[in-house]
């Protein structure tokens, strides 16, 4: 392997594939020869072939004669002619200095040509990019076959882990949950496909089902959120100003009169429909139309509902710091239903995080948000990420579309998990990351090969590593199995055959 | 000449082999310092030395007596029937020097066209390393192959049955440049000897000239090829580029400057033979092949039976012209130069096959062009 030119922070090197596999992602040292303890770490970016002179006369003639002529070589001792087609031109990234046989950050030295270049070992490189792991996680990835572990307080506050449909995103972060779960961070799921459902030890939560929250814990929050997506009251109508003025008001006097009884604080949509809103028979009429319409839905705790029903995250709490992860199970759920859910949940942990702040627990949650464009509008996610920091809350968004989320969130990002991805929109957004330029996020994720992620920010020290994802436990199911009508068909087809052989 | 050379791959190989078995080789401890000729990125290489057809009177011409050119008959073409054609062309590159050789690449392909389709054989030596220390034998074995082992060396024939060479002639390998010319010849020739029996009743086409007695070629080698040749019905005729040849002390390119824009050749054989240079195996023409086309020098040996003009025509109706010269030896030369990549790979193969350890040439930029531009 030769240097052919070295521009900025890219080299392009020369090789011939039977020397190295010079793969994406790999690493190669480049030494200053004679001495051997100044240099630089490369990363491949991209692989082309090589284009020299004379290239495309040699290609039309050998075109043209092979398709007009015969051509026999009586006599052939140029044996290593043809090897120059073989030449491949390796696009690398500096990553870092070596300075006295120490690794530090690039700060613009570049070598000589006269150097020795050589393949990185696995156990070389992550002994000098990743940071020793304070409270590592399970390991669930290699690079050239050398495990490797996340620390996990690296972890906070912002992660994505971005890739195309069926590239691995769901895979992946089943493993972070896993890994979070069984080190007791208290994990939370908000799962849009129900690929999470059968994690090990999972407190998975149905709204309307098996989750009723009661009033009293989600706040009048939840229940505004409710009537304004699925039933609103007229904008600007005096039933709506009526509504948003006397909600909180009569939430209030209800817990203070609790707390004057010495009981613990209820409240339900009967207790709300019995009460006087005022504004007039219309007014009131209107309300309770919408009372009544969201308490057909059953979608909160009241008297009548089974007694073994979860009402309240804080409920949960404490298994889910012991190894049980909560899974809401959002599939049935309408898309305004999903956001109401998803909106008010966001409350309690907020709620739950300065809990454990005043109580000293420090059992702050992460959580994961499938495809969080479909439930969380732009300045919600902007809201977390910010708040999340003060109050917290670590939040992992797992998306094929990346393009969907809002740029804060690459600007704010702590690590990203990157898998394919092919959409130019979806590509140029996670590049707005600090911990690497848009080139290599374009070679990584147009050329990520199956079972490998790019992972980079915190827990790799911003270096971009690309790593193989372990299979998962078999105690966990396997992500992506799509249900097809062909099933059947292919299944019947076999049979056949297998009836005639 | 026997028909013992019947098989000239074989001769090819063998004198291949020998010439490797001086070169040095890759288990030997020490690495011979070579310095490798740099190539243009873009530029194609043939180092073939040109002139080797010129005639040793020519000094002695008249240069002062030129021939009103238009008492020469100018002849037109007379397409003839079509006929299978086969081209030869041969190239060579000087991969570099070391301190006691040169390293060399021959290329020599065949084209024949023929049944409307073209068949094209190549002949590729590789590195060919010429030990300086072994240039007796080596051309001692090169003179054997063209049928006459005294043509560059001098020889000790005191033991008839066994002639042993004894120093190399003067003129024949003096700078390393002539040396392997030599050898881009001898694969030329034995190229050639392959060619002219390659088709039936057709036109052999060589690229150059049929000159007689020249340094590096045996008139009986010539003949011989032109017997072959004859045998299968064949015509041989050769067409130089870039002759140096002066007749009446005009250049050869000015020889139908009388009748421009019009495709003819003239016969110039009477006219050499006048001036007393008539080292021609056939005859020599200038020649236009198309309209807008130069003026080339062809040699025409026709087939036993056979006139000048029948083969002339036989050529002109079987071959596409290219620019006013024959398509298939242009195919030919296509296969035979070397491009930068070609060279870039032989002197690789050759570094590893002899254990070479590159030097730098010297660089004179920094004494002609201090401050950059060209030097000559």
């Amino acid at each position: 392997m030769e240097i052919a030119s070295i521009k900025g922070d890219t080299a392009l090197l020369l090789y011939h594939p039977a020397e190295t596999a010079a793969d994406v992602g790999q690493q190669y040292r480049i030494v200053e020869l004679p001495e051997r303890n100044e240099g630089l770490v490369v990363q491949i970016i991209s692989n082309d072939s090589l284009e020299y002179a004379g290239l495309q006369q040699e290609l039309i003639q050998h075109i043209l004669e092979q398709h007009a002529t015969q051509t026999n070589t009586p006599l052939d001792r140029e044996v290593g002619m043809g090897e120059i087609k073989s030449l491949k031109l390796a696009t690398a990234k500096i990553r870092k200095r070596i300075n006295q046989n120490i690794w530090q950050p690039w700060d613009g030295w570049i070598p000589t040509r006269n150097v020795e270049i050589t393949r990185i070992e696995a156990s070389d490189l992550l002994n000098n990019v990743l940071p020793n792991p304070l409270l590592p996680l399970p390991s669930f990835a290699r690079f050239n076959s050398s495990p490797i572990q996340i620390d996990g307080p690296r972890l906070n506050m912002v992660n994505v882990i971005a890739g195309v449909k069926g590239s691995g995103k769901s895979h992946l972060a089943k493993h972070l949950v896993n890994g979070l779960s069984s080190s007791n961070v208290p994990c939370i799921v908000y799962d849009i496909n129900g690929e999470y459902l059968q994690m090990p030890n999972a407190i998975v939560l149905r709204w309307g089902q098996d989750f009723l929250p009661n009033l009293a814990d989600v706040g009048y929050d939840m229940l505004k959120t409710m009537v304004n997506t699925l039933y609103p009251l007229n904008p600007s109508s005096a039933s709506e100003a009526v509504f948003e003025s006397r909600l909180p008001n009569i939430f209030n006097s209800r817990k203070q009169r609790c707390e004057q009884q010495g009981v613990a604080f209820t409240i339900d949509i009967a207790f709300l429909r019995q009460q006087n809103w005022g504004g007039g028979d219309y007014v009131e009429s209107a309300i309770d139309h919408r009372l009544e319409m969201i308490d057909g839905l059953n979608l909160f705790h009241s008297n009548s509902a089974p007694p073994n029903c979860c009402t309240s995250l804080q409920s949960v709490y404490d298994s889910m710091c012991s190894g049980s992860p909560l899974v809401f199970d959002m599939r049935e759920l309408s898309s305004n239903l999903q956001q109401s859910l998803v909106r008010s949940m966001n409350r309690s942990i907020e709620n739950i995080c300065e809990n454990e702040t005043g109580t000293n627990g420090k059992r702050y949650p992460f959580v994961f948000f499938e495809e969080a464009h479909f439930y969380i509008s732009d300045s919600a996610i902007i809201n977390i990420i910010t708040r999340g920091r003060h109050i917290g809350m670590a939040s992992v968004f797992v998306t094929n579309t990346p393009h969907r989320l809002p740029d804060t969130v690459f600007r704010q990002l702590d690590n990203l998990f990157l898998l394919a991805l092919t959409h130019k929109d979806d590509i140029r957004n996670v590049s707005k990351n600090s911990f690497t330029d848009e080139d290599t996020i374009e070679s990584f994720a147009t050329r990520m090969p199956v079972h490998h992620a790019l992972i980079m920010g915190n827990v790799t020290d911003r270096y971009p590593l690309v790593v193989h994802v372990d299979d998962l436990a078999d105690d966990i199911p396997r992500s992506g199995e799509t249900k097809s009508t062909w099933d059947r068909l292919i299944n019947d087809e076999s049979a056949n055959t297998n009836e005639q052989t | 000449m026997s028909e013992s050379d019947i098989d000239p791959i074989s001769e090819l190989q063998g004198l291949l082999d020998t010439i490797e078995s001086f070169a040095p080789i890759r288990r030997q401890t020490s690495e011979t310092g070579v310095i490798f000729r740099l190539v243009d990125a873009d530029g194609l290489v043939e180092d073939s030395l040109e002139g080797e057809e010129e005639f040793e009177s020519q000094e002695e011409q008249d240069l002062t007596d030129s021939e009103d050119i238009g008492n020469v008959p100018v002849i037109d073409f007379r397409p003839g029937s079509c006929t299978p054609v086969t081209a030869v062309d041969c190239g060579i590159a000087r991969l570099g020097e070391t301190d006691n050789g040169l390293i060399i690449a021959l290329r020599a392909t065949i084209v024949i066209w023929q049944n409307n389709s073209y068949h094209i054989d190549l002949f590729k030596s590789g590195p060919i390393y010429l030990h300086n220390g072994h240039k007796l034998e080596t051309l001692y074995e090169l003179g054997q192959h063209l049928g006459k082992p005294d043509f560059f060396v001098e020889l000790d024939e005191t033991d008839t049955s066994n002639p042993r060479p004894l120093k190399v002639k003067s003129g024949v390998a003096d700078d390393s440049h002539q040396y392997a010319d030599r050898f881009r010849n001898w694969l030329e020739r034995l190229v050639q000897n392959i060619a002219v029996r390659s088709i039936q009743n057709g036109i052999i086409l060589f690229d150059g000239a049929l000159t007689l007695r020249t340094r590096d070629t045996p008139s009986s080698y010539l003949e011989h090829l032109s017997n072959i040749a004859t045998q299968s019905g064949n015509a041989i005729i050769a067409i130089s580029k870039q002759s140096l040849l002066q007749i009446k002390g005009r250049p050869i390119r000015f020889w139908l400057n009388d009748v421009p824009l019009r495709p003819s050749y003239r016969l110039l054989t009477p006219l050499m033979r006048q001036e007393g240079i008539n080292r021609v195996l056939g005859n020599a023409y200038a020649v236009r092949f198309s309209a807008l086309g130069p003026t080339f020098r062809m040699d025409v040996k026709a087939a036993r039976g056979q006139s000048d003009d029948e083969a002339i025509g036989q050529l002109l109706a079987s071959t596409f012209m290219r620019g006013g010269y024959p398509d298939i030896l242009v195919r030919a030369h296509a296969h035979s130069y070397f491009t930068s990549p070609d060279v870039v790979q032989l002197q690789a193969q050759a570094g590893a096959k002899y254990k070479l350890k590159p030097q730098t040439d010297i660089d004179l930029g920094g004494i002609f062009a201090p401050f950059g531009g060209r030097f000559k």
